[in-house]
């Protein structure tokens, strides 16, 4: 199983390990990583599961498509280029080890 | 969705529980005034999973104790109420309303036992025919001079039922201004003239539709949420046609009650108030801006659905809450007959016993709820490290309260953002009780 690493508020770091397919979004509120709320529950209709997502690993996710691109303009922490929602990110192998930084705020 | 640590954070309420700890520091509901009105004024009730015997001793004191008697633990709400306090049935020792013991008669004569003992007791008052229990630490809050505490007793009735679910998914059904156009659809208008004492039945305010029409046939509602002084304000706004728009402004008052419109004349304040983890009492107090309200009416037409002496809805999970197929394709939209309760009822308690949130997919119409829930944490949060929640107030405070103005009615579309303070105002006006409190 892929490992994740969530790089939280205070600056800790909680390591998850998530079956492949999982969106990183379920594996943070399956295993309670505080800081991603996804209120919505995964059906891109909030922002409110918004990450920024280690550069080291950025360019290995396919790209947003255009609901999540809409709903990136209105994230509630600041939009910086690495910006994502968690429920778009599906765990494939080669993203063990995936470092995902939570942003200071989801409202 | 959350994640099953955080649904157990805020919906568990025992002792010792984060959330328990939090609705410890407010007045809770704990029974009717009626229900000690009996020829045995002493009942046995039950509050975020702990037993208490609640009476009223020969000199009209309200007491509110530990059901366990101190002695060998045997069951006070079997007490015998005599000789100024209630009297274990086991050994005869007694207990006044502060828990204080006056006697153990079978101990020898001079025995001084009965000093050392002390049953804990709780503070407990009555207010608009409901008896609020303080069971936290230390000083309860002040009661904030609302609408339905303030009401002359003519002009407020008291209700309750009970719920076989979890508290917090009771309550979030109370603040989602969506679910109302659907689960309470009717396919017919009922004539608004034998609408009293019927939630949605009346005419909307300011105008002679039906809220049952509003709900049926604009069921699209826009959904603004706003930050109050004693919790939340949600405005949903339904545009009937260029000139006219519906507006319904309900309340959520910190932390578990929320204040609606229930027609043009009353309001409904409903605490929703855990008995334990998997069940709870809806408490309500019906209060009239016009006559004196109808007590009898409304409790005879309360006590066709709910059974005494718990409460307890004769339509339940077990059978089918009077499903019926034929109503459901040509009346209602749930086929379990006219009364909303019935609805409400069966969406929550449908939802599981406490419902399993690592499930569930929130929409923009639950902004309420997800409002609300940012409020709860935080609020929980706060009282684990010692710090201040809402609307935990002293007296200065909540004399400053009023309303919360909460009004269905139809305005001019483009004079929505005052409707709702015009409206208001102009309710209590012509109210002899509240127009007394109106300052300007």
């Amino acid at each position: 199983m892929p490992t994740i690493h969530f790089v939280l508020k205070d600056g800790n770091t909680r390591s998850v390990d998530a079956p492949i397919g999982q969106s990183v979004m379920e594996a943070a509120i399956l295993n309670n990583v505080r800081g991603i709320d996804a209120e919505c529950g995964g059906c891109a209709s909030c922002a409110t599961c918004h990450v920024y997502v280690d550069p080291a690993y950025f360019e290995r996710l396919p790209e947003p498509d255009d609901m999540e691109r809409e709903l990136l303009e209105g994230v509630a922490a600041e939009r910086r280029p690495t910006s994502r929602l968690s429920c778009q990110i599906a765990l494939v192998a080669e993203l063990d080890g995936l470092v995902i930084h939570v942003p200071a705020t989801q409202a | 969705m959350i994640s099953a640590e955080q649904n157990d954070f805020i919906t568990r309420v025992g002792p010792g529980t984060p959330a328990g700890a939090l609705l410890r520091r407010y007045w809770q509901p704990i029974a009717l005034v009626e229900e000690l009105e009996e020829k045995r004024p002493v009942r046995a009730v039950r509050l975020m999973g702990q037993d208490f015997v609640l009476f009223r001793d020969e000199k009209g004191e309200l007491g509110l104790l530990d059901r366990d008697c101190p002695h060998r633990g045997a069951d006070l709400a079997f007490g015998r109420l005599e000789d100024g306090g209630l009297r274990c049935p086991f050994h005869g020792w007694l207990f006044d309303v502060k828990g204080t013991c006056l006697e153990t008669p079978a101990e020898p004569a001079g025995s001084k036992l009965c000093t050392r003992i002390k049953q804990s007791a709780y503070p407990v008052v009555e207010k608009s025919g409901i008896i609020f229990a303080y069971i936290g630490e230390g000083e309860p809050p002040a009661f904030p001079a609302f609408d339905c505490f303030v009401a002359p007793d003519t002009h407020v009735f008291a209700f309750k039922g009970l719920f076989e679910c979890n508290w917090l998914q009771a309550l979030e059904v109370g603040i989602d201004p969506a679910h109302a156009s659907y689960l309470h659809r009717f396919f017919q208008d009922e004539s608004t003239e034998a609408s009293y004492g019927k939630q949605f039945r009346g005419a909307s305010n300011d105008s002679d539709m039906p809220i049952t029409k509003v709900l049926r046939e604009f069921d699209r509602p826009d959904i603004a949420v706003e930050s109050a002084d004693y919790g939340l304000r949600l405005t949903s706004l339904r545009k009937l046609s260029e000139e006219s728009t519906h507006v319904r402004v309900t309340n959520v008052v910190f932390p578990q009650a929320f204040v609606i419109p229930m027609s043009s004349e009353m309001t409904i304040s409903q605490w929703h108030v855990p008995v334990d983890d998997t069940h709870c009492y809806w408490y309500a107090i019906f209060t009239s801006f016009t006559g004196p309200v109808n007590k009898q009416q409304m409790r005879d037409q309360r006590l066709e659905l709910y059974e005494l002496p718990d409460y307890t809805s004769r339509k339940n999970k077990r059978n089918n809450y009077g499903y019926n197929i034929d109503e459901q394709l040509n009346e209602t939209y749930t086929g379990m007959g006219n009364d909303i309760n019935v609805h409400d009822q069966w969406a929550i308690e449908s939802q599981g016993p406490i419902q399993d949130r690592t499930r569930e997919h929130l929409g923009t119409t639950d902004k309420g709820i997800i409002a609300y829930r940012r409020l709860l944490v935080s609020a929980i949060e706060a009282t684990q490290a010692g710090q201040p929640a809402p609307m935990l107030i002293n007296a200065d405070q909540a004399a400053a309260f009023s309303g919360p103005p909460s009004i269905d009615g139809v305005s001019p579309s483009d004079r929505t953002a005052t409707y709702c303070k015009d409206a208001d105002r102009k309710r209590r006006e012509q109210s002899s009780w509240a127009a007394a409190r109106l300052t300007d």
